[in-house]
């Protein structure tokens, strides 16, 4: 069973502007957390901490009980994330030389895994996500829309133990964008699921709920 | 080698090949230009040393000995000034040397036309493919290549070009008939049109044959000569039927030679010859084209050093600016290598996944240079003897 543990965290960026302090989260495999608040509230911020994408000024992540992110070599964070985490990036971050397939296949060839059985799940989501018909296409041609679409399943594709998206609807139409919480919170019900969103609709969808007026510094 | 690296670097290189060409390109160029040269110097080198070796002495009228060489050898278009046939009379009568006179005025569908004798077939050990050597005036022999482009072929006609369009009293193409195609020699022999000597005088205007002056179309008579007015119709053929109406006018040893393939009997009549013509004042010169090939060689492997070194300096350029490039595409790309590095992608597979772009780019860079250098190198003969042809 997958658990992330965040225990008095405290971020500030250089400056002294924005800074957040987080007492105490955590979550276990099968729970989905949204974490809400206005634009430039800092959830993306409060995101890359939890992976280890930003490291706090004190306090520490823990995943799986494991050794705290901050402490780990940077070679390990990163096999890490690689590993057990699916990231969906608030700007999609997609190569756009590669097609849709590529794209969705990327970490697993830097993982290693199995190209039939990743290519058949990769399959599976873009047929869930309705991107089945660009699986050929650059991801440069593609709307933003279909780009998030891609990003989602990119995510997904490796089964992580962590899921970890930022704002991934924010670019989908009402319907698809409830085709991609469901996609998510059924990938969560065996995975530990924080959400970024600013849409309540949303946030609604998923169980537990962090406002970021709560960790603001 | 890391696969993932691999795969990213070449639909990296693929998808942007229009950038990947360029600079492969340039590289090519880089490396292909300097080894092309030297290849194309050497290989040329050793296709025209051949030809020059065998040729122990060239007499032609004094001026240039280095176009002397480049016309009796590889047939440049150069104008050479004339020798008097008794020149070469005079070889054969003090039987030191043969002697094989060239004309070399005239071109017939931009190949050289070269007056010999039969004698030159066996000088530079030329073959037919196809025909025999031509036999009587007006007939020719053509090169292979001259052949193969123009598509020709014994039977075939060929004219030779007139020198000037608006000289209209001056001699009209004459039409040769092809007697014969010669086999390959990789030499300029392949891009020229053999005819007998005679056939070169022809069409210089020195001889003609016209229909019989007879009526009103007799102006004049003068001992031995007809003057008729223009009705009378000239001969720019020659065939069965009008060959004997042929005749040349004036004094044969006058007729002009452009210059004379000299074989000395043996080293004694060789130094003999050299000393006869070491007078400057006299009219004619003796080369030796051995002699004249490497002076020229010389002066080409100096210009070849040179354009190395102003080479060396382009290429510096073109590394800086292909180095360049990389830096500025893969600063460009941050974001592609901060995302990949944010899904957890090592370092080492990133640096990888860089320099195997630089190395695919250099691989097709040098494969490019690989091919262009062949090519020249293949071509090498055939493009140096175009070169040394050209006027």
């Amino acid at each position: 069973m997958a658990t992330l543990l965040a225990e008095h965290l405290s971020f500030r960026y250089p400056g002294g502007g924005f800074g957040l302090e987080l007492e105490r989260l955590e979550l276990q495999s099968g729970e989905a957390l949204a974490v809400l608040g206005s634009s430039g509230g800092g959830k993306t911020t409060l995101l890359r901490l939890l992976t280890g994408l930003l490291l706090p000024e004190a306090g520490q992540v823990r995943l799986n009980g494991g050794e705290p992110l901050g402490s780990l070599p940077a070679d390990s964070l990163r096999a890490l994330r690689l590993r057990c985490m699916g990231l969906v990036f608030q700007d999609f971050a997609l190569l756009d030389y590669l097609t849709v397939a590529e794209n969705l296949l990327l970490p697993g060839r830097f993982l290693g895994l199995e190209p039939g059985a990743a290519g058949q799940r990769a399959r599976h989501l873009a047929e869930r996500l309705d991107i089945t018909d660009h699986w050929q296409h650059p991801a440069g041609r593609l709307s933003q829309g279909e780009r998030q679409r891609v990003a989602v399943a990119r995510a997904l594709v490796h089964e992580p133990e962590f899921l970890f998206a930022d704002e991934p609807t924010a670019a989908l139409d009402p319907d698809r964008r409830g085709r991609v919480i469901d996609l998510l919170l059924e990938a969560g019900s065996s995975a530990c699921l924080i959400l970024v969103t600013h849409d309540p609709e949303v946030a609604a969808r998923c169980p537990r709920q962090l406002r970021m007026e709560d960790v603001r510094s | 080698m890391n696969t993932p690296s691999l795969h990213l670097a070449l639909r990296y290189v693929a998808r942007h090949r229009l950038q990947t060409w360029l600079l492969a390109g340039a590289l090519a160029l880089m490396l292909a230009v300097p080894l092309s040269l030297r290849l194309f110097l050497r290989a040329a080198e050793t296709g025209l040393r051949a030809r020059a070796e065998r040729t122990p002495l060239v007499l032609g009228a004094r001026g240039s000995s280095l176009d002397l060489m480049l016309a009796a050898l590889y047939f440049k278009r150069q104008a050479l000034p004339p020798l008097g046939m008794d020149a070469v009379e005079r070889l054969r009568t003090d039987g030191l040397a043969d002697a094989i006179p060239l004309h070399l005025r005239f071109h017939a569908q931009g190949a050289a036309i070269v007056g010999t004798e039969l004698d030159y077939f066996g000088f530079r050990g030329l073959q037919f493919i196809d025909g025999r050597p031509f036999a009587r005036l007006g007939d020719c022999v053509l090169g292979a290549e001259v052949a193969r482009s123009r598509g020709l072929k014994p039977g075939d006609a060929v004219f030779s070009t007139q020198e000037q369009v608006f000289d209209l009293a001056g001699a009209y193409p004459l039409k040769m008939r092809v007697t014969g195609v010669l086999a390959p020699t990789g030499t300029a022999d392949d891009r020229a049109v053999v005819v007998d000597i005679k056939t070169a005088w022809l069409i210089a205007g020195l001889a003609h044959g016209h229909e019989d002056v007879t009526g009103n179309a007799v102006l004049r008579r003068e001992a031995d000569t007809t003057i008729a007015n223009a009705g009378v119709r000239l001969f720019n053929e020659v065939t069965a039927d009008n060959l004997e109406s042929f005749h040349f006018h004036g004094d044969p040893g006058g007729f002009p030679v452009s210059a004379v393939l000299v074989q000395p009997r043996n080293a004694k009549a060789e130094a003999i010859l050299a000393g006869r013509f070491l007078d400057p004042k006299l009219p004619a010169q003796l080369i030796r084209p051995l002699d004249e090939f490497q002076t020229l060689m010389a002066t080409l492997f100096r210009v070849e050093r040179l354009a190395f070194a102003m080479l060396a300096v382009v290429a510096v350029s073109a590394v800086a600016v292909a180095a360049l490039v990389f830096a500025l595409s893969f600063r460009l790309r941050q974001r592609e290598f901060r995302t990949l590095d944010d899904l957890g992608v090592a370092r080492g597979a990133l640096l990888r996944t860089r320099l195997l772009e630089i190395l695919l780019t250099s691989a097709l860079g040098l494969t490019l240079a690989g091919l262009l250098t062949a090519l020249i190198f293949w071509r090498a003969d055939a493009w140096m003897t175009l070169l040394l042809a050209g006027s």
